[in-house]
């Protein structure tokens, strides 16, 4: 495994123990070495058992250190490690060759180790325990998860539910939260071949027995069924009773009922499956106040995985993995029944459910979790540098004031083994300390200036001899003095976000067209692709409407022209208000735009009540889930990365014809005026349709995909591009 | 300067403008802090540790005897510190909730170009019945589908909120009570999602309403209108609102009604509803079964705009809920069902019983009618939420009536009395002219200890007709009475149901039955238009008002 990236795994778990939180730990641990990492679990607990442990230390590349046998522990060598003591232990055996990532589980011990802080920028928390709706989110938890997420690498979230709840909810989590959904292991009984149901009809049910879980009711179902027409028992794995304190009498009715139907009391994991394997159905249907839950049950999976067909809740997380037309949600005893007797007497409505429980299982395997976890590996972990390189490594500067749109390209470089990458990070646009500028720009191989400003003139005249200069022009700095000032002799290439702007660029300045290349901004698409919510497909979204050129009320002829029609539709702004930015209130041209905007959106009978201004922030990805289409009404962009982040997240761009445009996004989606860009819309009102458009978008933006635009910059760093030669093309006639 | 008006905005001073921008955000934050501060605090002094602290300090205080009592209260202290207390949790936990980063996004400037009074309803069959009765009393404010508006707007002031201006709007709307509509909160609407954890955003947005809604005193109704499964995070809303209510917002007879009925009906059974994945199991097989028969037929989707029409234009209909039996059944249709939750076997009963029935005839039209009106129309169902929430009944304006009569006896009286307690709507003020002001008092007495207003004033001859008793009616509407005639137990029922079917002006007695007409006897009207300055009667209809006629014979059916 030399070469490997080293992962550390602790979960604050006692593996002796047999249960769900163990079973992920064993679970995580297998798929990161499946997906090519040395990986270190501390255990919690002295070994007291090694029933779960044992699989682990068989494999290849999996060490398990035991600090209760190795002394690390410290002066109670029975105690399972506290959270304090864990974080001290996980830093010893960290500290000789710091691992390159570090995945903990528990809320509680992320919290520790972040505050900690040796392991800041490679820790990879499962939170478990956060709070999961707007009441608990309080403002501590909101504060202890922003701590944690600044520390994280990634956030790891059961579910999609859960990433856009943190996301919506702790602003640094943006960005950092991926999925890890639950890992099935390897199915340990036979898989129940596809036939129908039997008769009796076998429902089973494995697990705890609460008064949430249903399962007293779950006892009346052969009787039910019996008056349905259809012979039918329940058997039941398990054996412990909740003592209910608000239902005393629960436990001995419980335990009376578990004599009515075939209860094979507690079993070991293997054999609780090989049951439910011979059974027909499983019994997940619970209480409703379980639905909000954000995690998924992995009950619901392990059945699928045996080739049983479920009953159980319908929820839009349960729709999401089996469909809206899954024939055996329920939402009472009688529609359990129902289900069971519907099941029992069609053949079609058993394999169809079966077949949607086990292709819900397939997404959920060891060497799925394994393959995305490579990605996310190769995404945060430096790659080892080779043993025969010995060059040394090339020194990169990058300079300006304001890097948010170059951070995924600066954490991308800064993972290159080859690279040495350093900021000189300005106060502000003209503001820097000369000294240290002056010392980077004699360390420097290569020197990125972020936006054509003062730094591009200043590293222009005090570059180094021999060294590379890279000037990154957006927009602005265009109708500026500055470029006048850079001695382009100095520079070795200009790079624009658009092929329009690198025209601009050349008629404005006067610069050889040789220097002059484009690349597009980037984008993390595999962050902006997430399952649209119902009803998206009738809602139009906004990113940003300030300043004016941006065109609010452009966007208000399209709302008026589509609602004349449909009243489906809703325009949905994302974007801080004009009354936020003084130097555009003060404008009183700004002002009046705004006033007359907002105006009409309260007095036009076709758009009142249907424009609505959510909060700026950075949950862009959660947000666009709402979002059909993306509006882009601006009269003048260099790139505009709205329609860019929508297409990422299968909304359809509907783009007006400003400048440039044709030369980022394909023709396919730009239009000449709000009617017609109303009438584009309007013709993606079926379904199929306006999925088919969302998928083609979605395609085409792989063209900003951030590893493609990131390897181009890498290139950049060593060679010229020819202009016109970059990933830009992609996008061209490509629908 | 009254309220900030950006068209207005000193072009010159925008510091004043972002001044008060401020103070109006310091003094809403306030606010709030104070509510949730207030919320805390509550749920604190319900605790079983405050409880447990205070049995202590008391015990301390007082050794004995109340210290040998210590061990056993703090038992049912313990005992008791998981029951029953769900909702002030809750409540306490919306309190503690991050809600303090939206600052505002709309803020007051969007709220200043909001414009007061009634949404746009563009609804056909509001449309039809005129406008809303702008004398209602109960202002609501909330998280309203366009559809919620419509049902609301005749018997309310409504003012549908939006997330990005509802804490600001709130402020100025003069509500009586938040409502929020499960159902607004479903996509296609501006509150979608608020309760889905993919929109945290205005899952924050929605809490801070309902905070904003008890800093401001109001009370917060959750109408829960949908199934369960499709909004799973309800609880936490459910648990933060002062009352909700399972029942929806009831049939609105404005827009389900019998009136214009086309002759010839078809008698065809039709299902209403667009069949659906998400169809409970038993609705489904009885529903798959039936139209495979061919015995039930599919109606074209339609939106909600549309059911009204499609339910007068079908004389028989097989209903999914109860809800859409009783909209079908005050639209006058014969409605087999609620199929759903109906045993196996039994729907097709009664859809045979149904299609032996036929189209219904128009005294059963009108039973239907007067159950629903009294029992599950839009009034009632906010008297309930009114009533819930500890606001006067009163408030629902469309069922106040004020009835006036002339008593030339006391036995005059005493019939008018017993008339009047007889009757199904029990008005809500009686006022009586009389030559024996106290044998009159004495002879109606009984009806204000069932709660009506009674008032008796020396008869003057003119008074009458001069419209005097109107003048002092405390209603927005009067029926006049005879005093000595015996009015059927339905007769201020069936005139307040037509009214609010027809959303007319005045009822009365006319050439038709169930229609419009220029010309009536009033028995029902605006009290406006009985007063001594309003125009008689028989120019009403050519001054353009909206007359109902409905025949005598429906009451002396009773």
């Amino acid at each position: 495994m030399a070469g490997s990236p080293r992962a550390l795994v602790y979960g604050d778990v006692d593996l002796n123990l047999l249960d769900g939180s163990a079973i992920w730990l064993q679970s995580v641990t297998q798929a990161l070495a499946a997906a090519g990492c040395a990986v270190t679990v501390v255990l919690k607990a002295p070994v007291r058992t090694d029933r779960l442990i044992a699989p682990l230390r068989a494999l290849d590349g999996v060490t398990v250190v035991s600090p209760h046998a190795s002394g690390l522990a410290g002066a109670e060598p029975e105690a399972s490690l506290t959270i304090a003591r864990a974080v001290g232990v996980l830093a010893a055996v960290d500290a000789p060759e710091p691992f390159g990532l570090v995945v903990l589980r528990g809320r509680s011990l992320v919290s520790a180790a972040a505050a900690d802080g040796r392991f800041g920028g490679r820790l990879w928390a499962y939170l478990t325990d956060v709070p999961q709706s707007v009441p608990a989110m309080t403002p501590e938890a909101a504060k202890d998860l922003a701590q944690i997420a600044k520390a994280a690498r990634y956030l790891l979230c059961q579910t999609e539910e859960l990433r856009c709840f943190l996301e919506g909810s702790v602003a640094e989590a943006c960005g950092k939260c991926v999925l890890l959904p639950p890992i099935l292991p390897p199915a340990g009984a036979p898989v129940r071949p596809d036939k129908p149901a039997g008769d009796p009809l076998r429902l089973v049910y494995t697990g705890k027995f609460a008064p949430r879980w249903n399962t007293l009711e779950m006892t009346r179902l052969p009787g039910l069924l019996a008056a349905r027409g259809a012979r039918a028992e329940v058997h039941m794995v398990g054996d412990k009773i909740h003592d209910d304190r608000s239902d005393p009498s629960y436990k001995r009715r419980m335990r009376a009922a578990l004599d009515e139907i075939t209860w094979h009391g507690g079993q070991p994991r293997a054999e609780a499956m090989r049951i439910a394997a011979s059974c027909d159905i499983g019994l997940s249907w619970r209480h409703p106040e379980l639905d909000a839950s954000l995690e998924l049950s992995t009950k619901v999976l392990e059945f699928g995985a045996l080739g049983l067909p479920v009953i159980l809740n319908r929820t839009p997380m349960h729709e999401a993995l089996l469909g809206a037309d899954y024939p055996l949600f329920a939402a009472s005893i009688d529609d359990a029944a129902d289900a069971a007797a519907a099941a029992a007497a069609d053949p079609a409505v058993f394999r169809l459910a079966a077949a949607r429980t086990g292709a819900a299982a397939a997404r959920f395997t060891l060497e799925r979790a394994a393959g995305r976890l490579r990605e996310y590996v190769a995404r945060a972990v430096p790659a080892q540098a080779s043993c025969a390189a010995s060059a040394p490594p090339l020194r990169v500067v990058i300079a300006g004031h304001d890097l948010k749109f170059f951070t995924p390209v600066i954490d991308y470089l800064r993972l290159q083994p080859d690279l040495e990458v350093r900021i000189d990070q300005w106060a502000a646009l003209g503001e820097h300390d000369p000294a240290v500028s002056r010392e980077l720009a004699g360390w420097a191989d290569v020197v990125i200036c972020e936006w054509c400003g003062p730094n591009a003139v200043w590293y222009s005249r005090h570059k180094r001899r021999g060294s590379r200069l890279l000037v990154h022009l957006h927009r602005f700095e265009l109708y500026s003095h500055y470029p006048g000032q850079v001695r382009i002799g100095q520079v070795d290439q200009v790079i624009c976000v658009s092929e329009h702007y690198a025209r601009l660029c050349r008629e404005h300045t006067g610069w050889p067209a040789a220097k002059i290349v484009t690349v597009p901004n980037p984008l993390d698409v595999s962050q902006l692709d997430r399952a649209k919510l119902e009803g998206a497909r009738f809602s139009i979204g906004m990113i940003g409407i300030v300043p004016s050129r941006k065109r609010l009320d452009l966007a208000l002829d399209v709302l008026e022209e589509l609602r004349r029609d449909d009243d489906r539709y809703l325009l949905f702004v994302k974007s801080g208000m004009p009354w936020k930015h003084w130097w555009v209130w003060q404008n009183p041209a700004e002002r009046e735009h705004y006033t007359t905007a907002l105006r009409r959106i309260q007095r036009s009978p076709l758009l009142r009540g249907a424009v609505v201004f959510d909060d700026a922030g950075p949950d862009v990805a959660a947000w666009l889930r709402r979002a059909g289409f993306v509006l882009s009404t601006s009269d003048d962009e260099s790139f505009h990365v709205a329609p860019a982040e929508g297409m990422a997240s299968r909304a359809v761009p509907v783009i007006r014809h400003w400048p440039g445009a044709e030369t980022i996004y394909d023709r396919r989606w730009i239009h000449e005026t709000p009617a017609d860009m109303a009438a584009a819309i309007a013709a993606l009102s079926d379904d199929a349709g306006w999925r088919a458009a969302g998928d083609a978008a979605r395609a085409q933006a792989d063209g900003f995909e951030l590893g493609k635009v990131c390897r181009a910059w890498r290139g950049l760093l060593t060679e010229d591009l020819a202009p016109g030669n970059g990933p830009v093309p992609v996008l061209q006639g490509s629908a | 300067m009254t309220d900030l008006e950006p068209g207005d905005a000193a072009p010159g001073d925008p510091g004043i403008i972002a001044e008060r921008e401020r103070l109006a955000r310091t003094l809403r934050d306030t606010r709030l802090q104070l509510a949730m501060t207030e919320a805390r605090l509550a749920a604190l002094e319900q605790s079983a540790t405050m409880g447990i602290g205070r049995a202590v300090v008391n015990a301390a205080r007082r050794p004995w005897p109340r210290g040998a009592l210590l061990p056993r209260e703090i038992y049912r202290l313990w005992r008791e510190r998981s029951g029953g207390k769900e909702g002030a949790t809750l409540a306490a936990q919306l309190a503690a909730a991050q809600l303090n980063d939206l600052a505002g996004a709309g803020e007051r400037y969007l709220s200043a170009l909001t414009v007061p009074g009634r949404p746009e309803l563009a609804d056909p069959a509001l449309t039809l019945a005129g406008q809303p009765d702008g004398a209602a009393g109960l202002v609501i404010a909330g998280a309203l589908t366009a559809l919620g508006c419509a049902t609301l707007a005749p018997d309310a002031v409504v003012h549908p909120l939006l997330p990005h201006d509802a804490d600001v709007v709130l402020e100025s709307t003069g509500a009586d009570l938040v409502l929020i509509q499960a159902s607004a909160l479903l996509a296609g609407s501006p509150w979608a999602h608020a309760t889905d954890p993919a929109a945290a955003d205005r899952g924050r947005r929605l809490a801070r309403l309902i905070v904003m809604a008890r800093s401001l005193g109001k009370p917060v109704v959750l109408v829960r209108d949908v199934p369960p499964a499709l909004l799973p995070g309800l609880g936490w809303l459910a648990g933060s609102c002062d009352v909700v209510s399972d029942d929806g917002l009831g049939v609105q007879l404005a827009r389900f009604n019998p009136i214009g009925l086309p002759d010839g009906r078809p008698t065809a059974l039709v299902y209403a509803g667009t069949r659906d994945p998400r169809e409970p199991p038993s609705l489904r097989a009885v529903l798959d079964e039936l139209t495979a028969s061919g015995d039930v037929t599919l109606a074209a989707p339609r939106s909600w705009r549309g059911l009204p029409e499609l339910y007068r234009s079908h004389a028989l209909f097989l209903a999914a809920t109860a809800a859409q039996a009783r909209e079908q059944a005050a639209s006058g249709a014969r409605v087999a069902g609620p199929v759903t939750g109906m045993p196996p076997g039994e729907a097709g009963a009664a859809l045979a019983s149904a299609r032996r029935g036929g189209p219904p005839s128009p005294a059963e039209v009108r039973a239907s009618l007067r159950e629903i009106f009294a029992e599950h129309a839009t009034p009632v169902r906010l008297a309930a939420l009114a009533s819930a929430t500890g606001l006067p009944a009163g408030l629902v304006g469309g069922r106040q009536i004020t009835v006036t009569a002339a008593a030339g006896s006391a036995a005059d009286a005493a019939a008018l009395a017993a008339s009047l307690t007889r009757q199904r709507l029990r008005p809500a003020e009686v006022i009586v002219s009389a030559g024996a002001v106290a044998e009159t008092a004495a002879a109606l007495a009984g009806l204000g200890d069932r709660g009506v207003a009674v008032r008796v004033v020396p008869s003057d001859g003119d008074m009458e007709r001069a419209g005097h008793l109107a003048r002092l009616a405390t209603s927005g509407w009067v029926a006049p009475l005879e005093a000595g005639r015996d009015y059927p137990a339905t007769y201020l029922a069936a005139l307040a149901c037509a009214r609010e079917c027809s959303q007319a002006d005045a009822v009365g007695v006319g050439p038709g039955d169930y229609e419009f007409t220029r010309s009536l006897v009033p028995a029902l009207a605006r009290r406006e238009l009985l007063g001594p300055d309003a125009p008689p009667p028989g120019t009403w209809g050519s001054h353009g008002l909206r007359l109902f006629s409905v025949s005598g014979d429906d009451e002396e059916k009773e």
